[in-house]
């Protein structure tokens, strides 16, 4: 995929702009507090519709324009397998409208298959240690990516978790809460064979891609960690009988504190290296050296599933990792040869490669 | 807002209150209303008090009419023993449209939703089990059983948990409940479709 041309209008607190950015390497650089991760967030809800940062949509349309009740869009034509297709999204009073070819959306699968994005910020080093839930985001934002379809699944299951909380905090009749085990469990069945499937085909390339970057023969293993004894090939129906026994087995605790206790909003993603369980022993080196190995399985998970390459956000990450682990990513990134967008407080680290373009973020204005 | 306000401000205020109409449109309207003639007031301002003077619910099917029972409940060629029940008058209207269903239904006014505070006592449920058991009393005679409720609601979450809530609820009064088809969508992206999607696909297949 190729973003081949890129409008932004009202968009955070950069300056109303076209660019046409390189097929390679786009670096932006600048000091801080510039614009620099906007424009990533830009390109970002381009592609999913959504911020990786923002709470409220509010956020992204520049301050003087949501004061006078103006609106923001981001426009986008993106050229995948050289088809060109326009994506849109406009930003008006707290609601997003997206746009495909001038026409609105129906399915936002349809939207969704021509621009893959994948994210890479700081952020991301810190969360293979962190709390569950970074890591439940993680996977679900990759398994979004391989699957679009995912998306609708994963909202689903929210709202029967939601209705079933609701229940529970109203002490509903066990014969609704019966209902909306059976929906947990169904809906949240199908979150959980995606995760599991997803796990299965990225396992061999992390551990490739482990070593590649390290080679240190430890082999880095994933695991999904959710109910007891489920094997990674377990098809819907079984998750869903197993997820529908541990619920059931689940009522007393949960009507006791109003809240579900189990399903894939409680799971999380195991790693390990060798035996060892990185989420507790790991070092900073080998978390950030399994985070990159993590990012790189994607997009090789993504080229071979989808037959073209996501565009990759990078966000200040060169200055997050040690040298040799930095030489690793730009020889990744010169191999795969896909699309980029990276931003950087120090250009210079950034080795020099071909096929590269360069921007100056100033103080929102862009200059190429 | 009182009624002391100017006219041209209440109307908007009105018609604001409305779903799906926001303030630009809803001043758009109340701009078009006073530029037209005299008689699309009229006509508009009686019309709206007619749907809620004669407009009611069908003690049958609990559909909106003005004849009661409505003009499907009455109709003598639909198949008394085959019961449609959708969420809305206008999913009836959807269902009927395609002719394809020659029964006769019964519309529940919303689903399920605890989200929305919406319990079975605040659906047309309790009048579907009592037409169920007034039909089964009354067979024998001239009359007949319902032998099949079918269950025409949004394949999403609260048409589903609905749905399996009425299944539960009716089965045990004798009809067979069935579930109308929702499509799988496997499209022609063949390198969307994984495992997943394959798997469910076959799950739901049906007989052709
Ligand atoms: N809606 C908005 N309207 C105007 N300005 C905004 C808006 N939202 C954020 N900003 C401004 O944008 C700037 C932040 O931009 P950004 O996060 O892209 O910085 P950056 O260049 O990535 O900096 P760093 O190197 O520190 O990460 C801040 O100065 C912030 O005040
Ligand atoms: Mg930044
Ligand atoms: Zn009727």
């Amino acid at each position: 995929m190729l973003l081949r041309a890129l409008e932004l209008t009202a968009f955070r607190n950069l300056a109303d702009t076209v660019l046409q950015p390189g097929p390679q390497l786009n670096v932006l650089a600048g000091d801080n507090a510039q614009g620099k991760t906007n424009l990533l967030e830009a390109i970002y809800l381009l592609g999913t519709l959504r911020s990786f940062r923002a709470s409220k949509l509010g956020e992204l349309m520049r301050w003087d324009v949501e004061a006078q009740g103006g609106s923001a869009r981001v426009a986008g034509r993106v050229d995948t397998r050289g088809i060109e297709r326009k994506h849109e999204v406009t930003i008006q009073a707290g609601k997003k409208v997206a746009r495909l070819d001038g026409k609105g959306v129906r399915s936002p699968t349809d939207y969704f298959k021509w621009l893959t994005t994948v994210l890479f910020t700081p952020d991301d080093l810190g969360v293979l240690r962190g709390s569950p839930g970074g890591r439940r985001r993680l996977l679900d934002r990759a398994v979004f990516n391989r699957t679009p379809a995912y998306l609708g699944e994963h909202n689903d299951y929210q709202r029967a978790l939601k209705s079933r909380n609701a229940i529970l905090k109203d002490g509903g009749p066990d014969d609704m809460l019966e209902i909306w085990d059976f929906h947990l469990a169904r809906y949240g069945a199908r979150v959980v064979a995606r995760r599991l499937a997803y796990i299965a085909e990225l396992e061999p390339r992390v551990a490739a891609g482990y070593e590649a970057i390290t080679h240190t023969g430890l082999r880095a293993r994933l695991a999904y960690q959710g109910l007891e004894g489920l094997p990674l090939e377990a098809s819907e129906a079984d998750i869903h009988a197993a997820l529908v026994a541990a619920i059931g087995r689940s009522r007393g605790r949960d009507r006791a504190r109003q809240f579900s206790s189990v399903g894939p909003h409680a799971d999380d993603l195991g790693l390990w290296l060798d035996d060892r369980d990185v989420r507790l022993y790991a070092s900073q080196g080998q978390t950030r050296a399994l985070a990159l190995a993590l990012k790189i399985a994607e997009i090789r998970l993504l080229r071979d599933v989808h037959g073209s390459d996501p565009i990759l956000l990078l966000d200040d990450v060169s200055s997050e990792l040690d040298p040799q682990r930095n030489a690793h990513l730009f020889d990744f990134l010169d191999e795969v040869a896909c699309q980029c967008f990276l931003t950087t407080t120090h250009p210079e680290y950034v080795r020099a490669r071909l096929n590269r373009k360069d921007y100056r973020v100033v103080n929102g204005v862009i200059e190429g | 807002m009182g009624t002391g306000a100017d006219p041209i401000t209440r109307l908007i205020h009105e018609l604001g209150k409305l779903p799906g109409i926001g303030e630009r449109t809803a001043t758009r309207l109340a701009f078009h209303v006073m530029r037209a003639p005299e008689s699309l007031a009229q006509g508009l301002a009686q019309a709206l008090l007619d749907v809620k003077a004669k407009v009611r619910l069908c003690s049958s099917c609990m559909n909106l009419t003005e004849d009661d029972p409505c003009a499907l409940c009455a109709d003598a060629r639909r198949d008394p023993g085959l019961l449609c029940v959708v969420a809305t008058p206008a999913d009836l209207l959807a269902v009927d449209r395609g002719g394809a269903f020659r029964g006769r239904y019964h519309v529940l006014h919303g689903v399920l939703s605890p989200l929305e505070g919406i319990g079975p006592d605040d659906l047309r449920i309790g009048d579907l089990v009592r037409r169920l058991r007034d039909a089964e009393a009354a067979s024998g005679g001239t009359a007949q059983p319902i032998r099949e409720v079918i269950l025409a609601l949004s394949p999403n979450v609260e048409g589903e948990a609905t749905a399996l809530y009425l299944a539960r609820l009716l089965r045990p009064l004798g009809p067979r409940v069935t579930r109308i088809a929702s499509g799988v969508p496997i499209g022609g992206e063949l390198e969307y479709v994984d495992q997943v999607t394959i798997a469910r696909a076959l799950e739901a297949r049906r007989e052709v």
